[in-house]
């Protein structure tokens, strides 16, 4: 799980920056988390690449060149399917 | 990003070019502003910006210029900003 990882690498720098010095103690409600020992509210953004760029007619269209960015508000949760 | 037609385009076809390719150009934009030495993302930069600016000019040509950059490109013996619809008219931008 690179997202995982990532999110850890930025954990463990923080640390040695002297940011998030306390320990994450939660209580832990659920087994089955593999994120649950990270801090909370901290996100990531992995590092994007230039690749599948729209043309400009269906970039325009879609409000923006990156397919992988093309990310429609569906109303719900889930996947693009 | 091929937009070479046989047949001459229309002022607002030309408006709809140069809109698309001006969007792919600011998107690239952002790109480079967080990836700088990425080499395809400015070879594509620049191809957007010389396709964009070539499309200012035709337009510039055929109806007038958009911005005052291309006066010049509309321009012969008459100053000609002042002719064209407003962009609150039928026909400006």
């Amino acid at each position: 799980m690179s997202n995982y990882h990532s999110n850890n690498m930025y954990q463990q720098q923080s640390n040695q920056r002297g940011y998030m010095q306390q320990p994450v103690t939660r209580p832990r409600y659920s087994s089955n988390d593999p994120l649950e020992d990270m801090a909370l509210a901290m996100a990531y953004v992995p590092w994007q690449t230039w690749q599948q760029i729209y043309e400009p007619c269906p970039a325009l269209q879609r409000g923006t060149i990156f397919k992988e960015l093309d990310k429609p508000f569906l109303g719900r949760g889930g996947r693009n399917r | 990003m091929n937009n070479q037609m046989n047949e001459p385009m229309s002022r607002k076809e030309m408006l709809n070019m140069i809109d698309e390719i001006s969007f792919s150009l600011i998107d690239t934009q952002l790109y480079l502003d967080t990836h700088p030495c990425d080499t395809d993302a400015i070879a594509y930069f620049e191809e957007c910006s010389r396709i964009r600016n070539q499309a200012l000019r035709d337009y510039a040509n055929c109806f007038g210029p958009l911005t005052i950059d291309t006066v010049t490109s509309a321009c012969n013996d008459r100053w000609s900003w002042v002719n064209e619809p407003w962009p609150w008219q039928e026909g400006g931008c």
